[in-house]
């Protein structure tokens, strides 16, 4: 049994171009790309987010509902273990936007795995930038409102050291501090989808390709898609711990910002 | 935080070796004042971790 079968698919390594879908609302325009799956996507997002709080909260019963349930436990999560933890008693008052931002990136990740959608817009590095934006200018916004705009950097860029070293370390202090921190929180997040979705691609795709290449390797491609449902589900372990790790960095730097010098 | 540390440590390392790197370019050697640099920036990360991280 020579004859290849003929089942259609991408062209075999998936590369970056496979991140870069068709836009939608000029239909398949070339030249706009201003409204595609990604964006649409993102929409989807916040209206699910928005609408699953606005809904399971409507009728508050001191017995919750399963609904209000799972967005209490939701808020209690981020509250109780990401803000109170990390920042104290003052969390509190960041656990609405920290709860938003882990539902966002949560919801946003996890379209990486849903059977037919599949591709996070997470995995665009413009989505986590935006977003460690957003975490790098309120934590420097929070520090300066805390201590006063000299006393703020002079906390976060002077650390506690005889004075001759302190040229040494200052530099260093900045980079880590002001430099690093919004870059790896983006990229950090970023990469993972990415290579997330690489992953899936590899293992779907090349079970195309060994098949069209040859009949008698379908079993293999079998395992390679079974490989890809194994994979789904470590994608999903990757999924909830990148959008923790988020979180929780946001509320360390939070936390470091309004920090009392030690 | 362990995340707070390897920043502290590669960040030293490459502040440090950047612009003993820079200084390489300026004055015309090969590379030593690069390896300088990123010891120095090493010892400069690792006294930051210990005074910001440790007891």
């Amino acid at each position: 049994m020579t004859g290849s079968s003929t089942v259609l698919a991408a062209e075999f390594p998936p590369s970056v171009e496979d991140f870069y879908l068709p836009s939608i609302l000029p239909w398949n325009a070339h030249d706009s790309y201003w409204f595609t799956k990604v964006t649409a996507l993102v929409w989807v997002a916040a209206a699910i987010i928005i609408i699953f709080f606005l809904v399971s909260y409507r009728k508050p019963q001191l017995v919750p509902t399963k609904k209000q349930w799972l967005a209490e436990s939701a808020y209690g999560f981020v509250r109780n273990n990401i803000a109170v933890e990390m920042i104290g008693p003052r969390g509190v008052a960041f656990a609405p936007y920290l709860t938003t931002l882990f539902a966002f990136v949560l919801v946003n990740n996890f379209f990486g795995i849903v059977p037919l959608i599949q591709i996070s817009p997470n995995s665009h590095i413009a989505f986590p930038a935006i977003l460690a934006v957003i975490s790098y200018v309120m934590f420097i916004a929070v520090g300066i409102r805390h201590h006063g705009f000299f006393k703020y950097f002079k906390n976060a860029l002077i650390p506690p050291a005889p004075w001759f070293i302190l040229p040494l370390l200052i530099p260093i202090e900045f980079f880590s501090n002001f430099l690093v921190r919004p870059f790896s929180l983006a990229v950090r997040l970023f990469a993972n989808m990415f290579a997330g979705h690489m992953l899936l691609l590899v293992f779907t795709l090349g079970g195309f390709a060994m098949i069209n290449a040859n009949a008698w390797l379908a079993p293999v491609s079998v395992v390679s898609w079974i490989m890809t449902i194994a994979l789904t589900f470590l994608e999903f372990l990757v999924i909830c711990l990148q959008a923790y790790v988020f979180t929780v960095l946001t509320a360390s730097y939070v936390q470091g910002a309004l920090a009392d010098e030690h | 935080m362990g995340m707070t540390a390897v920043a502290y440590l590669i960040s030293g390392m490459l502040v440090w070796g950047g612009i003993g790197w820079l200084v390489d370019h300026w004055v015309g050697t090969r590379g030593i004042f690069a390896g300088i640099g990123a010891v120095l920036g090493m010892a400069g990360g690792v006294y930051l971790i210990v005074r910001r991280l440790g007891a």
